[in-house]
């Protein structure tokens, strides 16, 4: 079935009206997730799953997929409006986006981000659609060397993250590569650091850590009663983006959607590396890098594109191969086995329908949210209006909701609410929660993928650098190490004379 | 002064919504009425999407059928079931909170010292269903049978394997297949589950590797990868063509049990419940539509009831420690 036959068919699968309903319920569903801290993609999906049993496969998928987008899209409403990550990938936002709301920019920050992920999610689609099965092949060529030397370049690149001291932001990455290395050691099998709690035996929660570090902390901190109200209270006017911001934007946009897309492809990669890596990139090509951290829309604009190009991006190995790089395709990929449909290589012949119908219904579901998202900003942006003394509560208790809704486990609270003190601490001696956050996510992946590399090599160190992507990935961040350094070097230089 | 009324309405309406809860916790606690009066819980130590979640959510649509009342699977992953296993040992003895466990939960977790419950804990309904592990290499490789492969490990030892984490069931499956051939392969883990392997062995990144048989034949279907063994008793699996353990070393060898999956009640459950239960159980496994929604997971459908498992599972108990003590895992 060539392209255009393929895309035709798949519109007019995804606008038979039960289909086209279901793809509004799932991006609708989605946004709520995505803005709610907490739940997120994976709970909501498996606990739609039973519903979809009733529908046919491509109505299950459709949904289901627009309840992963809609998320992507709703997780930057609340990074924006009250630094809180909706849900993992959007912790970068977190940085410049709720920086510019407090500077009465939460508009345009929102527009942005909505237009961004529309562009992200479109280009990956298109993508998807050509080069769904040269890129699946160049997937599987990432094998544990080459994670852990994408990994390393990544954690160099958390350094520009930075907005202040460098070191500090070391630091705590550091720190967070060390609270990683809780749980059941992969390669072992022995639990680490569990001290003997079922709880802790799968390591500590990443949500919880990320509301209590980012959520509680914040709560804690405006609780002092030091927050300057009045830059809320000017008028919010330009709830659209600027033209200014437009053409800052456009360019980290089109880095972005390649930057999420290549990285969504890798199993194991995503959203979450794809955002951080393209916030590194804008802030190294900035003109203006000291703006980055205080409200550059650039910051959000990357970021933003970048998590839903990588969206897009997941599908490849699934569809192509029957590989679900990451939970949330596994659930999809669970969704397709309980309807009789074996996901592998052969999906696309086999079951032309499901493949061209969940592309079509990418298309549709990204126009949907945009559509979606543009007229909620004015209503989000009111949220900004409420006064403190009740929208702290509101936030606590949505955090507390959201944590204990994972598992129904008390400890995931008890964690959250230690890491928000934990964040309270930390924010007042100036140190950042995004780097700790983003090592402890990538701790594991760089843990286990260095050892698996030593034991496929018997020992030698040496298969980093035979392997091509592999050097390729450990020169460039060695480059990046050292032009930090040698900056570094050079304004401590200056200062002392 | 309206502030105070206000706080006393409050509390006054909380009580009374307490008492009514109470109440109506006593009301449900049904003693004397049938089982089941209310609806049961089936828990299932992973996570949402994967091949056990799905055998835990047909398992419910079948119990449902027969027991007239409703079944909601409920996931709750984490520490290779010991987390689900732990929720189903502090339950209710009243027979509405079940689970889905494997040997995971059931046996390595009490072998390893994870388990934060003891086995009186936990009671056995039976046996209902297992998974079909297979060990599978990329298409383009040199070994068509898995005795070429042997063949091909014994001349140089050292070869390695993909699996889904030391001490998990098809780590130990794989290591007493390389124990009792002698291949000295070398396992590579990969956290969690058959995609990552498929990746890793399809990416060539390790010679071989152990996934389920569902996963692999999609792989196979499509001539991208090649199934040489499976791990299943003769002529239960989905594809008895295949080479197993007592087709390639004889009767002599003692064969693993596959990995199964068992409906477990809390341990003090009582005797009436757990045999209704076990009833049910052998029903389901003989009901068309439960058989055909297990099919499509390609995992194999085996009813054992409760005596007879016990023999059998103290058996697979004694290999799976031997297998954890050469891993060093335990000692």
């Amino acid at each position: 079935m060539d392209l255009f036959s393929g895309i035709v068919s798949g519109f007019q699968v995804v606008f038979q009206p039960d289909n086209f309903l279901y793809c509004f319920i799932g991006v609708f569903i989605g946004t709520l997730i995505g803005v709610l801290p907490g739940i997120g993609p994976v709970g909501t999906m498996s606990i739609l799953l039973p519903i979809t049993f009733g529908m046919s496969p491509v109505s299950a998928i459709i949904m289901l997929a627009g309840i992963y987008y809609g998320a992507m899209y709703g997780g930057s409403t609340t990074s924006i409006l009250v630094n809180i990550p909706g849900e993992a990938a959007s912790v970068v936002t977190c940085l410049d986006g709720y920086q510019m709301a407090r500077n009465g920019r939460a508009g345009p920050a929102l527009g942005i981000s909505a237009f961004g992920s529309f562009m992200g999610g479109t280009f990956s689609i298109i993508v998807l659609m050509f080069l769904v099965h040269p890129l699946a092949k160049t997937a599987l060529k990432f094998g544990p060397p080459e994670y852990f030397s994408l990994i390393c370049l990544s954690l160099t690149a958390l350094t520009y993250l930075a907005r202040g001291s460098v070191i500090k932001a070391v630091i705590m990455a550091l720190f967070g590569l060390f609270l990683s290395t809780v749980g059941i050691d992969l390669i072992s099998g022995k639990p680490r650091f569990a001290f003997g709690s079922a709880t802790l035996l799968d390591g500590i929660g990443l949500v919880p850590v990320a509301m209590g570090l980012f959520g509680i902390s914040e709560v804690l901190i405006n609780i002092e009663g030091s927050m300057e109200r009045i830059i809320f209270k000017s008028k919010i006017k330009n709830l659209l983006p600027n033209l200014d911001d437009w053409k800052r934007s456009i360019r980290p946009i089109t880095r972005g959607s390649l930057i999420g897309f290549l990285l969504g492809v890798l199993p194991g990669g995503g959203g979450i590396i794809a955002s951080f890596i393209s916030y590194s990139v804008e802030k190294r090509v900035s003109r203006h890098p000291e703006e980055f951290g205080k409200g550059a829309i650039e910051g959000v604009a990357g970021p933003e594109t970048a998590n839903n190009a990588a969206a897009g991006g997941a599908f490849v190995p699934l569809l192509a191969l029957g590989i679900p790089p990451n939970v949330v395709m596994a659930l999809l990929l669970g969704a397709l086995i309980i309807h009789g449909v074996a996901p592998g290589p052969n999906l696309v012949s086999q079951y032309p329908q499901i493949f061209w119908g969940t592309i079509a219904s990418m298309y549709l579901g990204n126009i949907m949210l945009l559509i979606l998202n543009l007229p909620l900003i004015g209503i989000w942006v009111k949220v900004l209006k409420i006064p403190y003394r009740i929208l702290m509560p509101l936030i606590l208790l949505f955090c507390l909701i959201g944590a204990y809704g994972l598992n129904s486990n008390i400890w995931d609270i008890i964690i959250m609410v230690i890491f928000g003190f934990l964040g309270y601490i930390l924010r007042k001696f100036d140190y950042e929660e995004a780097p700790l956050v983003l090592a402890f996510i990538l701790g594991p992946i760089l843990e286990n993928a260095f050892r698996q590399s030593l034991i496929i090599s018997k020992g030698k160190f040496s298969i980093f650098l035979l392997r091509p992507i592999s050097a390729a990935a450990l020169i460039i961040a060695m480059l990046l190490f050292i032009s930090t350094g040698l900056s570094y070097y050079r304004k401590v230089k200056t200062k002392i004379n | 002064m309206r502030r105070g009324k206000l706080i006393i309405i409050f509390i006054a309406i909380s009580f009374i919504f307490l008492i009514i809860e109470f109440s109506m916790d006593r009301i449900c606690r049904a003693e004397e009425m049938k089982y089941p009066s209310k609806y049961i819980e089936l828990f299932c130590g992973f996570a949402p999407g994967g091949q056990f979640d799905l055998i835990n959510r047909i398992l419910a649509k079948g119990l449902e059928k027969y027991l007239n009342m409703t079944v909601v699977p409920v996931n709750r992953p984490g520490a290779a079931e010991v987390i689900a296993a732990t929720v189903l040992a502090n339950s209710r003895p009243d027979g509405y909170t079940l689970a889905t466990l494997g040997d995971a939960g059931l046996i390595t977790a009490f072998l390893s010292g994870t388990a934060t419950y003891s086995k009186e804990d936990l009671r056995v309904v039976g046996k209902f269903a297992f998974v079909s592990n297979v060990m599978a290499v990329s298409a383009d490789s040199p070994w068509k049978t898995i005795q070429e492969f042997m063949d091909y490990a014994h001349k140089n030892p050292g070869l390695n394997y993909a699996h889904t984490g030391v001490g998990s069931s098809p780590f130990i499956r794989v290591e007493y297949f390389n124990k009792i051939a002698n291949l000295k392969m070398r396992g590579v883990p990969f956290k969690g589950s058959t995609p990552e392997i498929i990746a890793a062995v399809l990416g060539k990144h390790v010679h071989i590797g152990v996934t389920s048989y569902q996963g692999a034949k999609s792989q196979a279907d499509s001539g991208k990868m090649r199934i040489l063994m499976c791990f299943d008793p003769p002529g239960l699996g989905p594809d008895p063509t295949l080479p197993n353990i007592p087709s390639l070393f004889g009767k002599d060898v003692p064969d693993i049990d596959p990995v199964s999956s068992y409906l477990v009640a809390h341990g003090k459950t009582p005797e009436a419940i757990v045999k209704s239960l076990e009833q049910t159980l052998e029903k389901v496994t003989k009901d068309p539509e439960f058989i055909s929604n297990i099919k499509k997971l390609y995992v194999g459908i085996q009813f054992v009831d409760g005596k007879t498992l016990s023999p059998k599972m103290q058996e697979t108990t004694l290999q799976i420690k031997t297998i954890l003590q050469a891993a060093g895992l335990i000692k």
